[in-house]
């Protein structure tokens, strides 16, 4: 701990100096009475003042938590010595506020008696943390000398961005060769019944369609569709993010993805992620609960950097977007980058679906004329980017803070439903 | 309130009976009563202020026309007093939570001050009629008297 003095050591030492030296000078000992009590106070106060010790501890209940849970936890001090003032305040970061307790105590400990200052903290923002951050300041009981430390407790922290339950999904147009929950459009061993075709040598008796071969008077056999899973590949975009006062795209963008991962990796099928942004980090598809571990590490890191280099879809590894994924793109397609890296996504032929997270919300309107007809042009522009996706066969849904997601999986279902690519 | 009556009474008393000298010490009153004022509002330099404006106007008065005894060491102790309760009040950390120990504490600091500061002017209004028959030797105890207080504090400040 750094030791440092009030001003009122300065204050009171050059005040008694000059009463005394005053008093000297005119030859009258009661003006020396006004510098005296502050002389003798000042000593008196040096006298008494001893370095404390105290040891503060920080705990909370636990290391996660959801966008909107409360955790509970406390700091605890304790010293040898009587410490007549301590005064701590606990440096929170932004994204994690204080319901209960104050961030700020002024405390007097007794020797050996361990002080808890219980406090309640909500996690408002997705994110990765680090508490247990306090400042320290022990104080004498005259406030002449202070005692400065800083607690670093570093107790890491994750916010869990908040997950919309999904019941149901965007299914993607091809299936891989692992077993999943999918029916394949591929004929094979399964459950699901496809069709009867003509019984041929190495077909399995148990399979034979007796009712039909006695109707046909020859051997027919039932086909089923396999149960596959999938590839999903959740590309964010973080080269821009548009924000307000309480959330903002990027905030959008890494809820929809935890949703969404959660919701495809219950059904047993294999994701990843890619961040496309300054930094471009990837997850390789993979499936399981460890996965969405992972995935929700990695959006926890998401962050807009900014960059002006020119990037696209080379810059990925071939294993990050493996061949007849879908990919799910989650973007409030600002950025060129991004838009010309889903058209070159979608000429390769990769299953495409776009979620544009809408920034319209988070921007401010104007009454200018002007500034009204820039809006208009842009609001035109997107839409006619919006357009040129769909008649490409991508599916576009915009979103916004108002609509839940699966009113939004449903509108890309519709569309797919119904979508014929034109031209790439 | 409390700081705000002990500084009033402080600005009040050197003129009780200053009729010539009021135009004087009128003017110091007023800056000691308005360095209160910011000093309680948060600007801490404005404290010296108050001291000195409050010892001038004091000074003033006792050069001219002397107190009793009685008189200077109150004042001597309501200075250092007011300026006790205007740092406990200052430095306390606003929308903190703050133990009852510590605000006790506090009020028992400025009874402390209050104790210290009239004994200190009492002892030092009797020292000051002491007098010493040899001039080395009244030196003497003068320096021994410096050089102690400056090592105290030196000693103090250093660890």
């Amino acid at each position: 701990m750094s030791r440092s003095y009030s001003f009122k050591l300065a204050l009171y030492g050059t005040f008694t100096a000059i009463a005394f030296v005053v008093a000297f000078a005119v030859g009258r000992s009661e003006l020396a009475t006004l510098g005296a009590p502050f002389g003798a106070y000042l000593l008196l106060t040096l006298v008494l003042a001893t370095q404390p010790h105290p040891r503060i501890t920080f705990t909370v209940d636990r290391e996660r938590a959801t966008e909107g849970e409360k955790v509970s936890g406390a700091l605890s001090a304790v010293a040898p010595s009587t410490v007549p003032e301590l005064e701590l305040l606990h440096v929170l970061p932004a994204g994690v506020s204080m319901t209960e307790g104050a961030n700020r105590s002024l405390i007097r400990l007794v020797p050996n008696v361990p002080r808890s200052l219980p406090f309640e903290l909500t996690a408002e923002r997705w994110g990765s943390y680090a508490l247990g951050v306090a400042l320290v300041r022990a104080r004498d009981r005259f406030g002449i000398v202070a005692d400065d430390g800083v607690l670093k407790a570093a107790a890491p922290f994750r916010v869990y961005p908040r997950s919309d339950r999904l019941r149901s999904l965007v299914p993607p147009l091809a299936t891989q060769p692992y077993a999943g929950n999918r029916l394949a459009r591929s004929r094979g061993e399964g459950i699901e019944f496809a069709e009867i075709r003509s019984f041929v040598p190495g077909d399995r008796v148990r399979r034979v369609n007796w009712r039909a071969s006695a109707r046909r008077q020859e051997l027919y056999v039932n086909e089923a569709h396999p149960e596959r899973n999938s590839d999903i590949v959740l590309l964010l975009d973080s080269f821009v993010d548009v924000s307000g006062p309480t959330s903002g795209t990027l905030d959008l963008t890494v809820r929809a993805a935890a949703s969404l991962a959660a919701a495809y990796l219950e059904r047993r099928d294999r994701v990843g992620i890619v961040g496309f942004g300054a930094v471009v980090r990837w997850l390789t598809p993979a499936m399981g609960r460890r996965q969405l571990h992972l995935i929700v590490d990695a959006l926890l890191e998401t962050e807009v950097t900014l960059s002006f280099a020119w990037k696209d879809i080379d810059v990925l590894p071939p294993r990050s977007l493996p061949p007849q994924a879908l990919v799910i793109a989650l973007s409030p397609l600002l950025d060129t980058r991004t838009v010309a890296a889903l058209l070159d996504l979608r000429s390769r032929g990769f299953d495409l679906v776009v979620i544009d997270i809408s920034p319209l919300p988070f921007v401010r309107g104007s009454d200018e004329p002007l500034e009204a007809l820039a809006a208009r042009l842009w609001r035109l522009w997107r839409e006619a980017m919006r357009y040129r996706y769909e008649r490409l066969g991508v599916g576009v849904v915009e979103w916004d803070e108002t609509k839940p997601l699966s009113q939004v999986i449903e509108e890309v279902r519709a569309f797919r439903r119904y979508a014929r690519r034109v031209s790439a | 309130m409390v700081a705000a009556a002990v500084a009033a009474a402080l600005a009040a008393v050197p003129l009780i009976g200053a009729d010539g000298l009021s135009p004087a010490l009128l003017p110091l009153g007023g800056v000691g009563l308005v360095g209160v004022l910011f000093a309680l509002l948060g600007f801490d330099f404005m404290l010296a202020f108050m001291l000195f404006a409050f010892a001038a106007e004091f000074a003033t008065r006792q050069l001219a026309d002397s107190f009793v005894a009685s008189v200077a060491i109150a004042y001597a102790t309501g200075l250092l007093v007011l300026c006790e309760l205007i740092t406990s009040v200052v430095t306390l950390p606003r929308a903190a939570r703050v133990d009852r120990a510590v605000a006790w504490g506090r009020g028992s600091a400025v009874g402390v001050a209050a104790v210290v500061g009239a004994t200190a002017s009492t002892l030092t209004l009797v020292g000051g009629s002491i007098r010493v028959g040899a001039a080395l030797l009244a030196a003497l105890i003068g320096v021994l008297a410096a050089v102690t207080l400056f090592a105290v504090v030196t000693t103090r400040v250093r660890s």
